[in-house]
């Protein structure tokens, strides 16, 4: 009111550009969702045409030839019903064996008296550092039937010719994968533990229930919606893996449905059937979304629980007693299989000259010959460039679009807000090889249509990437946003600052941990995605490191591999120092 | 019902070792209700879990009704579900994943042999009555307001009829009003159930409208054990005086010893002062004379014997008026009903009455 009154009739117009500013704001918002729709949703439509196309190829796409033959042909033919059945056996092995080694390790590290914890909980999160690419060729490297080093070990020493253990099995990829879901549900198990008050078990103590009563009774039963609902994520992830049944299962025909999604497409000695792949790709997608669905109603559910704690209290640590000792060597032995082991084993191929199992001769036959080959080649050059300016151009892009958005969901009456929201959780469902399927599809009909060149340009992974590790980041941004009190923000607008400037120098200043930890993480993920690039990548303009491991992988030529894994491997780690310099891992955790 | 005997705790950890509590004394009789009071971090909640068992001592005996729980010399230890004992904790921990009629059945559940369905019922019900949450049984837990969980915290401590129930600040987590509406009703409660209670505050108005017997801890230690009246009246330490209530304090020597009709005299920093009691201070001895704002009167100047002043403060604070007067080279506050007020500047004279004057070792 009082505004008004003081405005002089001179004024007027500065009204009318101040009106024009306000529509502005007002549509800004507007801007966003449409922009965030176009991004989940077109991809997704596309999907589904060309799930119906009869087309052999993509930009053959045409209304008068549909059907459902691609769907039968996937259920009958490509007897789809089977890779589900592996799939499930595959995602809940790895998840129970994941989630209950990174509980085990929580609740040492959090509620034990476990001597060396601070190397614990800084080492479990540098796994996430390790591409998972790297990690599955290092097993195999150990643990293939006939040559991996293990089993050529186990072989001469118990003269058995049976190996030890075969890595190209389901066991295997269970193995591997689960050991790769550690660090985040390790980061996440972590909070969960921690803001559990003790005084609920001790008040079922003092109510005469027995220490194994209280456990039961009290502690699993606290931690069974948040330890659930971690699984169920974890689940989503390993679902979504590609990099690891393609290392261990595709070679032998053991096929998950992000295997089997791209082998239907790029199958040397067949056809690609990309309206069948399309098809696998709706019964894959279908299911991630139901189980996503199910893990936001229970994390709605379970927030209820976790609404009560103590104020103040200092956890009593469980006395391990003689088992001190052999609880650390557990976890150093964890640390050592999941971080040390696969470098050293890349670092050894990367040095040899020719592939052979460790020996005084292999290690005096150590040369740098690899790195000098790889460095030789003008296509690492293009594809080191071009792996950085997708990183960079990502990182970015995510960091600032998730700001943009948890700034509306979180800060705003936004009318929208929950439509963005729920939009924003949705690309945490689609698979990364569904993704790179469905804008594989949208690109080839694009350059149809305009006769640009977007299949194939780095602006393809950039944008797929984009959608990806979009949902990732707005959750954690808008955590951290809401911790930033309002009052802060009313201040600001009290003395005068205008909303930009509230943003930049209110929540910009706050938030920069959260924005440089985001900024980061979601480069790690970008480097270490291989399952998107692989279907946009198209010869050397945007071919990226992760691509280049695979398809030299492809190739045998595992000394490059080793010699490329290695400093993509250092370039990782540096990165997750960077992360863990922000406090980023363990305060953030559960947001992930 | 209760007996510590010489109680020590002590705490490893990476930043050196607390000596949190340093023999601890004390013997709760049954029925009692006995409250342990102090600033936070002098050892209460420490002594107190020890009573459950829920920490170990590094030294001392403790038994509870005919039983020794726990005893480090004889390394014997109870643990804490066989101590028969109630509890409740200062952030409730009511356990969320259950209504309130399972936290409360809780304990019952866990008696071996094991009670009938239908009995747990009664009892549940009881309880529930009796911190009057009735018709609140399916209600999951969490949908409480702070009160009521309090009260529900408390139900469950008392369901099982356990001889002993420990405090540890309940009422701290509640606003002022609910607190001192909550007071007395705790009190009665216990009562009325019988049971021998040890309860932990740092709230001085808690300790003296609900014990029957406080024990004043600092730094690990009781430094005074008596009942609510004496320990406000007769405070044995400066430390004692100013945590509970407001109290002046003046430096001085005794003059006369008691005399015939038990009064003695002071030299104060406030001038010719009249004690009664039972001090036996011998003439000469550095003392502290201690004096409650509300036992100093502002009378006429001129009056024999008492001392003179300048009003140099007045605060209102609603029900009365706290005046600062300056006598002699002190000053002292007095409280008055504001129908008595007086003006800054004006000259006052000051009675203390000799049976309100606390001597205090210095
Ligand atoms: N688990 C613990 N480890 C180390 N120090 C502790 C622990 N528990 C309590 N203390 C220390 O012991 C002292 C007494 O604590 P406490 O009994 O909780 O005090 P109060 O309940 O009187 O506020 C404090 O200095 C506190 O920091
Ligand atoms: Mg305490």
């Amino acid at each position: 009111m009082a505004n008004t009154m003081t405005n002089a009739p001179g004024e007027a117009a500065g009204t009318e550009a101040k009106a024009r500013k306000n529509i502005v704001a007002r549509m800004f918002p507007w801007l966003v969702l449409l922009m965030l729709a176009a991004l989940v949703v077109a991809p997704i439509f596309s999907l589904v045409a060309g799930s119906f196309s009869l087309s052999r190829l993509p930009n053959e796409f045409a209304l008068d030839n549909l059907g459902f033959d691609n769907f039968y042909a996937v259920w009958i033919e490509q007897r789809i019903d089977r890779v589900i059945w592996n799939t499930t056996i595959y995602v809940i092995g790895a998840t129970v064996f994941g989630v209950t080694t990174a509980g085990v390790l929580a609740w040492l590290v959090e509620r034990s008296d476990m001597p060396g914890k601070t190397w614990i909980y800084a080492g479990v999160p540098l796994g996430i550092a390790v591409p998972g690419i790297l990690h599955a060729i290092a097993w195999v490297l150990l643990l293939s039937p006939r040559s991996g080093f293990v089993n050529r070990a186990w072989m001469d020493v118990t003269g058995s010719n049976a190996p030890l253990f075969d890595i190209y099995t389901m066991g295997g990829l269970i193995f591997a994968e689960g050991l790769r879901l550690v660090p985040v549900a390790f980061l996440m198990l972590v909070p969960l533990m921690r803001s559990m008050d003790p005084a609920m078990e001790e008040a079922a103590a003092a109510s005469g229930a027995s220490p194994s009563r209280v456990v039961r009774r009290i502690t699993l039963a606290l931690l069974m919606p948040g330890v659930l609902a971690i699984s169920i994520f974890q689940a989503i992830t390993a679902m979504e893996n590609f990099e690891v049944p393609g290392v261990l299962g595709m070679p032998v025909n053991l096929h998950v449905f992000s295997t089997r999604v791209y082998n239907l497409i790029d199958n040397i000695g067949s056809i690609p059937a990309f309206g069948q792949a399309n098809a696998a790709a709706i019964f894959y997608l279908v299911i991630a979304l139901i189980i996503s669905f199910f893990y936001l109603r229970l994390v709605r559910s379970s927030e209820r629980y976790s609404t009560i704690t103590g104020k103040g209290f200092t956890p009593r640590k469980v006395p391990l007693g003689r088992w001190r000792k052999p609880a650390l060597a557990l976890a150093l032995l964890f640390l050592f299989m999941t971080i040390v082991l696969p470098f050293l084993v890349l670092l050894y191929v990367s040095l040899l000259n020719y592939l052979r199992p460790p020996s005084l001769e292999a290690f005096k036959s150590f040369t740098l010959q690899n790195y000098e080959n790889v460095f030789a080649q003008p296509r690492v050059a293009r594809t080191l460039f071009n792996t950085i300016y997708v990183t960079l151009l990502t990182a970015t892009t995510v960091t600032v679009v998730s700001f943009l958005i948890s700034y509306i969901i979180v800060r705003t009456r936004f009318a929208g807000r929950y439509v963005l929201d729920m939009l924003s959780f949705l690309p945490h469902a689609i698979p990364g090889i569904v993704l790179g399927l469905a804008l594989f599809w949208l690109f080839m009909q694009i350059d149809e249509w305009t006769g640009l060149r977007t299949f194939g340009s780095i602006y393809a992974l950039v944008l797929g990437f984009t959608i990806l590790f979009l949902s990732y980041a707005v959750r954690a941004m808008s955590v951290a946003m809401i911790q930033v009190h309002p009052d802060l923000e009313d201040a600001a607008k009290l003395s005068g600052a205008a909303p930009w400037r509230i943003a930049l120098r209110v929540f910009g200043p706050l938030l920069m941990p959260t924005l440089v930890g985001i900024w980061i993480y979601v480069a790690m993920l970008s480097v270490r995605f291989i399952s998107l690039p692989l279907i946009l990548s198209q010869g050397g303009n945007n071919e990226v490191l992760g691509v280049m491991i695979w398809s030299l992988w492809d190739n045998g030529n595992i000394s490059s591999v080793g010699a490329i894994g290695i400093m993509l491997m250092s370039f990782m780690f540096a990165l997750a120092l960077g992360l863990r310099a922000f406090g980023f891992g363990s305060q953030r955790g559960s947001a992930l | 019902m209760i007996r510590i005997e010489d109680l020590h705790v002590r705490f490893d950890s990476d930043k050196g070792t607390v000596h949190a509590v340093k023999g601890v004394n004390l013997d709760v009789a049954a029925g009692e209700f006995y409250t342990l009071l102090g600033p936070s971090g002098c050892g209460k909640t420490t002594t107190l879990r020890c009573l459950a068992g829920l920490e170990r001592p590094t030294g001392g005996r403790i038994t509870s009704g005919n039983t020794v729980v726990h005893d480090s010399d004889r390394g014997v230890s109870v643990p804490t579900y066989k101590r028969d004992i109630g509890m409740v904790f200062q952030s409730y921990a009511i356990w969320p994943h259950l209504t309130v009629f399972e936290n409360v059945a809780f304990p019952l559940r866990e008696v071996r042999p094991k009670i009938a369905e239908e009995e747990i019922s009664n009892r549940v019900s009881k309880a529930l009555e009796l911190v009057q949450l009735g018709g609140y049984e399916s209600r999951p837990a969490p949908f409480l307001s702070g009160g009521q969980q309090q009260r529900l915290a408390l139900a469950r401590a008392i369901v099982r009829e356990a001889s002993v129930v420990l405090f540890d600040e309940p009422l701290s987590n509640l606003d002022a009003k609910l607190r001192a509406e909550t007071r007395l009703e705790l009190r009665n409660l216990v009562k009325r159930l019988g049971m021998t209670a040890l309860y932990v505050t740092h709230d001085q108005t808690e300790a003296l409208t609900m014990a029957d017997r406080v024990a004043i801890m600092r730094e690990g230690q009781i430094v005074q054990e008596a009942s609510p009246t004496e320990i406000y009246n007769r405070p044995n330490s400066r430390f004692v005086a100013s945590f509970i209530g407001q109290c002046n304090f003046a430096d001085g020597k005794v003059r006369d010893k008691m005399n015939g009709s038990g009064v003695g005299q002071l030299e104060t920093e406030w001038g010719a002062l009249q004690f009664s009691g039972d001090s036996d201070a011998d003439v000469g001895t550095s003392v502290i004379a201690a004096v409650r704002p509300e036992n100093v009167r502002l009378v006429a100047t001129g009056a024999d014997g008492t001392a003179e002043g300048e009003v140099v403060e007045t605060v209102f604070l609603g029900e009365c008026i706290e005046c600062r007067v300056r006598v002699g080279d002190a000053d002292l506050v007095a409280r008055v009903h504001p129908r008595d007020a007086v003006d800054v500047g004006q000259r006052t004279g000051v009675e203390i009455r000799p049976e309100d004057v606390a001597l205090l070792s210095s």
